[in-house]
């Protein structure tokens, strides 16, 4: 399913001696991690929704990684599999783009640059109108369990730190917050059956 | 979901939110657990792609402020039920009849307007908990039942006790002028730390694990990193996780200036700044990763629409600005006509 790399093979030739100097330290995790990150990326696209583009994506995680300055970061393998993570997510995107053009709001959101005044006044209805039932579906969770969420996802403040902040358990935040994206994550499946 | 007619979908649909619910935290570091659980099924990633993709799309659009998010209905609620307000709550007899329990805590005067209050039951402790929220580009002012002034600026979330002496700053800003009463102290909490008063007008902000106390009268007490700090007058500390910085002198006249859209910084970042610009204008504004870092100190002016704003405060920054749909973005002076 997945064609093996003879980019592999380009990479040793490449690190670590003729990685530039900012990036030097993350494509030495990603040397390091490679076999692993290799798996993740296989296993992520065993389903067939990714297509067999792992070699394409590895390659291109590597340039990326050479434009990091290692030293701005905490945990450099989690920020490399974060980077890998992000690089399916937007290559499931693509394809998924070109299944349904219309309906996807990030094909929406960039098309809005540049374009014609009545087109762009017609997608922005678009997007308020899909916002409007993504909040609507948030907010049928209840006003607490929408609110926690938007804390964690949106804030990205800590579970504990929301229990605390509302004088909740944190069981009943983990609780809200599955009811929460239950909910939202439904959404982007039938906005047309509302 | 669709999926969830098959029972075994369901479980993997389930498992999979999991990994997404947790892959959030900051500090999520358990990848290689992740790929043995995708590895085990091609459905187990297949249903976490899709998932994570939405996720991703879900999250892009609730973060976008432009958008106005229609009124709660609740507050409607809330406001035709003031009288009725102290109705014993009951959670479970639906999300109604608890809700009216806000307007106890708070002077009827002060639930005019669009914004959010709502009330719901702590645990275990049977307090009740109001949150206010303001919408970015937003600006509120309230009373509390004790009379103390509230100034809440855009984008912000506080949270109140059923007494109405305890409150929480859950995100933003926030400028108290509280009375103050001997017996029963009037105290803030940001994050791990707590502002008590003796007797003051003090502005705070926090931005996640980023706080800022500045006391422009009176006298408070800062608890914070296990530390008591007494707080004089023009002094201001800020707060970045468990690390509590030594009381700065700051001018006592820029204290909460922001209510009159005057952002005073000592040595800010243009992202810091990028999260206030948006959150007084309502737009959607971002700094480029070239000048996110950049370090600003001075005042800046937040006046008219965001266009204006921005017209204004660009050069001080010493960045330009460019459209990209309906967000603006700072970038480096040179990059203005770079695609």
């Amino acid at each position: 399913m997945v064609s093996s790399g003879s980019k592999l093979a380009d990479w040793s030739a490449l690190a670590p001696d003729n990685a530039p100097e900012r990036g030097a330290g993350l494509t030495a995790v990603f040397m390091d991690n490679r076999s692993r990150l290799m798996m993740f990326m296989r296993a992520r696209c065993r389903g067939g929704s990714v297509g067999t583009e792992v070699d394409d994506m590895m390659q291109e995680l590597w340039l990326r990684c050479q434009t990091v300055d290692v030293r701005a970061i905490g945990d450099p393998k989690s920020y490399l599999f974060r980077m890998a993570h992000n690089l399916v997510i937007d290559r499931v995107r693509q394809l998924e783009r070109g299944r349904h053009y219309e309906s996807d709001w990030a094909y929406v959101k960039d098309r809005l640059d540049g374009s014609a005044d009545a087109a762009l006044a017609e997608r922005s209805l678009i997007a308020r109108d899909r916002l409007r039932h993504l909040d609507a579906r948030l907010n049928s969770v209840g006003e607490r369990a929408a609110l926690i969420y938007r804390q964690y996802r949106i804030e990205g403040v800590p579970q504990a730190q929301i229990a605390a902040d509302l004088g909740v358990s944190l069981s009943t935040v983990e609780k809200d917050l599955r009811k929460a994206y239950e909910a939202v994550l439904a959404f982007r499946e039938g906005p047309d059956e509302e | 979901m669709n999926s969830k007619a098959n029972p075994l979908d369901a479980m993997v649909e389930a498992q999979a939110l999991s990994w997404v619910i947790r892959m959030q935290r900051a500090d999520f570091a358990e990848w290689d657990a992740l790929t043995d659980w995708m590895d085990a099924d091609p459905r187990h990633a297949d249903s976490f792609n899709r998932l994570s993709l939405q996720d991703a799309e879900v999250a892009s659009m609730l973060a976008v402020p432009s958008l106005p998010v229609p009124p709660s209905p609740v507050l409607a609620e809330l406001r035709e039920d003031t009288p009725r307000a102290a109705a014993p709550a009951e959670r479970s007899s639906g999300t109604r009849p608890w809700m009216r329990i806000a307007a106890s805590i708070l002077l009827p005067v002060a639930l005019a307007g669009g914004w959010l209050a709502h009330t719901f039951r702590s645990h275990p402790a049977p307090l009740r908990v109001t949150v206010l929220q303001t919408g970015p580009g937003e600006r509120r002012d309230i009373t509390l039942a004790d009379g103390t002034r509230v100034a809440l600026a855009g984008a912000t979330s506080l949270a109140v006790d059923a007494d109405g002496r305890h409150v929480r700053l859950l995100n933003g800003r926030a400028m108290f002028t509280v009375v103050h009463d001997p017996h029963h102290p009037f105290r803030v909490d940001l994050g791990d730390a707590t502002v008590t008063d003796i007797g003051t007008v003090f502005d705070l902000y926090r931005w996640g694990a980023r706080a800022d106390v500045a006391l422009s009268s009176g006298a408070a007490l800062l608890t914070a990193g296990g530390q008591r700090i007494a707080l004089r007058p023009g002094q201001r500390v800020r707060i970045d996780g468990h690390s509590v910085g030594q009381p700065q002198s700051f001018p006592i006249e820029d204290i909460g200036g922001w209510r009159r859209g005057s952002l005073t910084y000592t040595d800010a970042t243009l992202a810091a700044i990028v999260n206030d610009l948006q959150a007084a204008t309502g737009a959607p504004i971002r700094a480029n990763q070239d000048v996110a870092n950049q370090h600003f100190a001075g005042s800046i002016q937040i006046s008219g629409d965001a266009e204006q704003t921005l017209a204004g405060v660009a050069p001080l920054l010493g960045v330009s600005v460019r459209r990209d749909g309906v967000v603006w973005e700072l970038v480096s002076p040179g990059q203005k006509d770079r695609r």
